[in-house]
């Protein structure tokens, strides 16, 4: 299932032309972030970084002084946020990491005119396996991709949403503090 | 009702079908259970059947629970297709949650600690703990296979379970197995696996719409929703799925139906939280009533007394309360600075007495009262549990009426002297000390609603009865949807065993029922 070119779980930004970044982060902090993957239908080979080409020419999503995001990746963005205080993690939407990454509308959705939603199996064409994610968290206590109670077998989306904020399934029951990406 | 004489089958009988398209949820009940009685058990509920079905199997099982998986492994053991729908993206419904305790008399865990115990003991406990309103056919049957159903579980499933037997409130012996990872989701899990083994998947998102009662009022299939999401009730695409045999009802209960457990017992409103998964609603009980089933002591939904309002659900701070506050402290009502209850008494008397007061209780135990707890420093960490350096610092904390809580010390201290507690006869460990060493520990305790004993009727062999007081051919149902089997009060541990005694029973019991054509 894997799919060449792509390495799952350490995305390799293949588009990488370094630049810069605080943009998710800002459009999050000042609470102008709209899903955007539809507006990029009618562009979907918009680049990650171009703000304005889903958001509108006269959108300022990033802070003022913010550097220059367009053509840009997430490796970039991590250059300079990094760590607990400035790390994009949590708050940067799923949309706008995977378009960060060179992963595209039409890359998850066969129709982007009418985007159905995915199943967690086309998810693991990147991510390669629930196995997979179980281990890159094992070293968190409790591991949320094996827990006692479903094991590594819950769907991706019961936490992990890309156009909306993601959530925290088990604080259904628990109040875990952990960050879901 | 006229328009149930045009309906489009023309036969005379009684179709619901426009009924049901006008009226919902509990109107509907209401008006059937009304109609169900006056007009008999063949064409109450009855509805017009499809003319295409979009898939068929013999079982089909609603719920993926102890007692749906239970079911399914034993119908299709015994050679039938199956099916297995749940309405949440998840499997296992309150099951994988659960602590995990499953009670058997005579087991031989019991007998390797040289503990005396039968069936028959375990139905006296359960009669005595249900106030006597058990169906005492069904809580028999409970206790007579409660052993060879642990055995089960360990044989056939591969659950593993910790080396000692736990004792727990209102059991005569220790009988309680435990599993090792303290969660239901040890047996769940491993059922999971055994239902795959058989070529078996629990098709999640699949929510029961409605039943297929034919005219000779056999269920005949039922109505889905696929693709559902919780609570949406017009999510998802309507199926129509067609039981050769027979339909098993394991939906569960639905202590976290507000709407519902209020008309059941107006007390238990939102303010009252619940330890159960958000799933656990009434709408299958709905359709089974609905389709013409009697409902059973529908009002005794049991609340833990232990829960505490300063955390989600089960949590963590019941474990304060059933290790340090209640067996070796004691409880008080902060108005009055006194205690108001026997703090091991059954959950039911806790729970009310608690409510009664109309405000949180507070749970109190000194250093040497939190000797056994486990967690402690997790629960006061996050603020669950409260440190004091003296019994001031916690009356003010808790607004709690400071002479009224010295003149409690005191008194408690001296009946434990004694060894009687004048008030309230609460019996005293054996290892139990004077409340006196600082530092001291609270909590506030307020009711959540755990568990609802009520539910539907069935008889030995898990058919579902009806308002005519006959089986309702074609339908079964097993767990906590069912009612009587613990009357009045459930004791700890003993649902488990119940949703798999009777989930085996259905599945076995469906599979023998003869084909429709
Ligand atoms: C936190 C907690 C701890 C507990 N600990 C213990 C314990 O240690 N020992 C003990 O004996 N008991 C315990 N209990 C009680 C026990 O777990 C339950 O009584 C038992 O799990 C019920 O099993 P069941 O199969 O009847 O229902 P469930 O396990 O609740 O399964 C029912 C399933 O049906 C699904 N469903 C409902 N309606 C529909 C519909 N319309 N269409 C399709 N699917 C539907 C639900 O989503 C659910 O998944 C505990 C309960 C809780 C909540």
């Amino acid at each position: 299932m894997d799919e060449p070119g792509r390495n799952p779980l350490n995305f390799q930004y293949k588009h990488a032309a370094l630049r810069l970044t605080f943009v998710f982060a800002g459009l999050i902090l000042s609470g102008v972030f709209v899903g955007c993957c539809f507006a990029a239908d009618k562009n979907p080979s918009v680049q990650g970084g171009n703000c304005q080409g889903c958001h509108g020419a006269q959108a300022q999503v990033l802070p003022a002084g913010h550097v220059e995001t367009k053509g840009q990746n997430m490796d970039f963005c991590g250059q300079c946020h990094q760590g607990p205080e400035s790390s994009l993690k949590g708050k940067l939407p799923l949309s706008h990491s995977h378009f960060l990454s060179g992963i595209h509308c039409a890359e998850c959705h066969e129709k982007i005119a009418s985007p159905e939603p995915l199943r967690t199996k086309q998810c693991f064409s990147c991510h390669i396996s629930a196995a997979e994610v179980a281990k890159r968290t094992a070293g968190q206590n409790p591991n949320p991709h094996n827990s006692i109670h479903y094991g590594p077998d819950l769907d991706c989306d019961l936490c992990h949403h890309v156009h909306r904020q993601s959530e925290n399934f088990c604080n259904q029951c628990h109040e875990y503090t952990f960050t879901v990406p | 009702m006229t328009q149930d004489k045009e309906n489009q089958s023309g036969k005379k009988g009684l179709s619901r079908r426009d009924f049901m398209k006008t009226t919902g949820g509990m109107a509907a009940v209401a008006g059937l259970s009304g109609g169900g009685l006056l007009l008999g058990a063949k064409s109450a509920g009855a509805v017009e059947m499809p003319k295409k079905w979009d898939e068929e199997f013999d079982v089909v099982i609603i719920g993926s629970g102890f007692a749906g998986l239970a079911a399914a492994i034993e119908a299709k053991k015994a050679g039938s297709s199956v099916v297995i729908l749940e309405k949440m993206r998840v499997p296992g419904g309150n099951s994988i949650i659960n602590g995990g305790l499953i009670a058997g008399a005579g087991t031989p865990l019991q007998d390797k600690e040289g503990i005396k115990d039968s069936a028959d003991t375990m139905y006296q406990d359960m009669l005595k703990a249900g106030l006597g309103i058990n169906h005492p056919e069904l809580a028999r049957i409970v206790c007579e296979k409660s052993a060879e159903t642990i055995m089960w579980t360990v044989e056939d499933l591969g659950v593993v379970y910790k080396e000692r037997v736990t004792h727990l409130g209102g059991h005569a012996v220790p009988r309680s197995y435990y599993t090792t990872n303290s969660s239901g989701a040890g047996i769940v899990r491993p059922m999971l696996d055994r239902a795959r083994s058989l070529g078996l998947d629990v098709r999640t998102a699949m929510y029961l719409e409605r039943f297929f009662k034919d005219e000779d009022g056999r269920i005949k299939g039922v109505k889905i929703r696929s693709g559902y999401v919780f609570p949406r009730a017009d999510s998802g695409k309507a199926k129509l799925i067609k039981a050769r045999k027979a339909v098993v009802l394991a939906t569960g209960g639905f202590g976290f139906d507000v709407p519902f457990r209020t008309i059941q017992d107006p007390r238990l409103t939102a303010e009252i939280d619940c330890t159960n998964q958000p799933g656990a609603t009434a709408d299958g009980l709905i359709q089974a009533l609905q389709t013409g089933a009697t409902p059973v002591q529908l009002s005794w939904i049991q609340l833990g007394p232990w829960a505490s309002p300063d955390e989600k659900g089960m949590g963590i701070g019941y474990i304060f309360a059933i290790s340090a506050a209640f067996p070796y402290g004691f409880m008080v009502d902060p108005k009055t600075g006194q205690r108001f209850v026997d703090e091991l008494a059954d959950r039911k008397t806790r729970a009310d007495a608690i409510l009664k007061t109309g405000h949180f209780a507070i749970g109190i135990a000194d250093e040497k009262g939190v000797k056994r707890t486990a967690m402690l420093d997790k629960m006061v960490e996050r603020g669950i549990v409260k440190k004091f350096p003296n019994l001031e610092a916690l009356a003010a904390e808790y607004d709690i009426n400071e002479p009224g809580l010295r003149e409690t010390v005191e008194k408690y201290n001296a009946y434990l002297k004694k060894g009687k507690d004048d008030e309230f006869g609460r019996p005293f460990q054996s290892d139990a000390k004077p409340v006196e060493n600082p530092p001291y520990y609270a909590m506030r305790l307020w009711p959540k609603v755990h568990h609802t004993m009520g539910g539907i009727q069935i008889d030995k062999e898990s058919r579902v009865i009806s308002m005519a007081r006959q089986p309702i051919k074609g339908l079964y149902a097993a767990g906590e949807v069912c009612g009587g089997v613990h009357g009045a009060v459930r004791l700890g541990s003993n649902a488990t065993v119940e949703c798999l005694v009777f989930g085996r029973i259905a599945g076995k019991s469906a599979a023998n029922q003869d084909v429709w054509t």
